[in-house]
């Protein structure tokens, strides 16, 4: 609620709205972590050649 | 959205002095709690490993194999019993329902436990001490331990793996 004749800023609507803002909630939330846990998987490095080479013998 | 609505414009209203107080109060237990899981990462007495690789069923069968033939002093129940040296990588390898090998550690010592799972997910879970860890396939979990008591030790299985979980028993040996 903005004041009589004042357009409504858009962070007024959100904040006003419960379920958006428990949508948002879980939402970012989600996203964020998804990501992060796909990055991780995504960037893991293989098993150290030396360490093969160590335990194989060759 | 409430059963009483404000007055128009309360979001310009001047927030109170107590009200401020409770939410700084607030954002410094946040702020605590956020640095304590942080320090408890780093000092508690469960760490996770940093280190994690990628790996394969072949990849890790193989280093497996290689790291039990290298060490092996006898069998128990048809389990390798393998003791390697300190301060060495150690693999331990998870499938539907076994923990092997039985690693005999010395006291004092520490190994890089390489840990992986050859088929679903599975849980290292070393007791009585109670440390736990996942272990997914195609992951090296790598975990440095030194055993600071001589005893037997148990690993169990702690993420349900199918009807033989409940046998999903590993042992570790520390000697003095």
């Amino acid at each position: 609620m903005a004041k009589e004749g004042e357009k409504t800023p858009f962070w007024l609507y959100v904040i006003e709205d419960p379920m958006l803002l428990l949508f948002m909630g879980v939402t970012i939330y989600a996203v964020f972590y998804l990501l992060w846990g796909v990055m991780e998987l995504s960037n893991l490095p293989p098993i150290p050649e030396d360490l093969k080479k160590s335990i194989l013998g060759r | 959205m409430s059963a009483i609505p404000p007055k128009e414009g309360w979001y310009y209203t001047k927030i109170a002095k107590e009200e401020k107080i409770w939410i700084g109060l607030a954002l410094v237990v946040c702020l605590g709690l956020f640095a304590t899981m942080i320090l408890w990462h780093v000092y508690g007495k469960q760490n996770p490993s940093f280190t994690t690789y990628k790996t394969n069923v072949h990849e890790f069968n193989a280093l497996y194999d290689a790291f039990v033939e290298k060490y092996k002093v006898g069998e128990e129940h048809g389990f390798a019993v393998v003791k390697p040296d300190p301060n060495t990588d150690v693999f331990m390898r998870a499938q539907i329902w076994r923990w092997e090998p039985v690693l005999i550690l010395k006291k004092g010592e520490s190994y890089r436990f390489h840990l992986a799972s050859t088929d679903f997910l599975h849980g290292f879970s070393l007791q009585p001490i109670n440390m736990n860890f996942m272990v997914y396939p195609n992951h090296d979990y790598v975990l440095t331990f030194t055993p600071t008591e001589a005893g037997e030790y148990k690993v169990i299985c702690n993420e349900f793996c199918g009807v033989g979980h409940h046998l999903m028993v590993g042992k570790i040996v520390v000697e003095e």
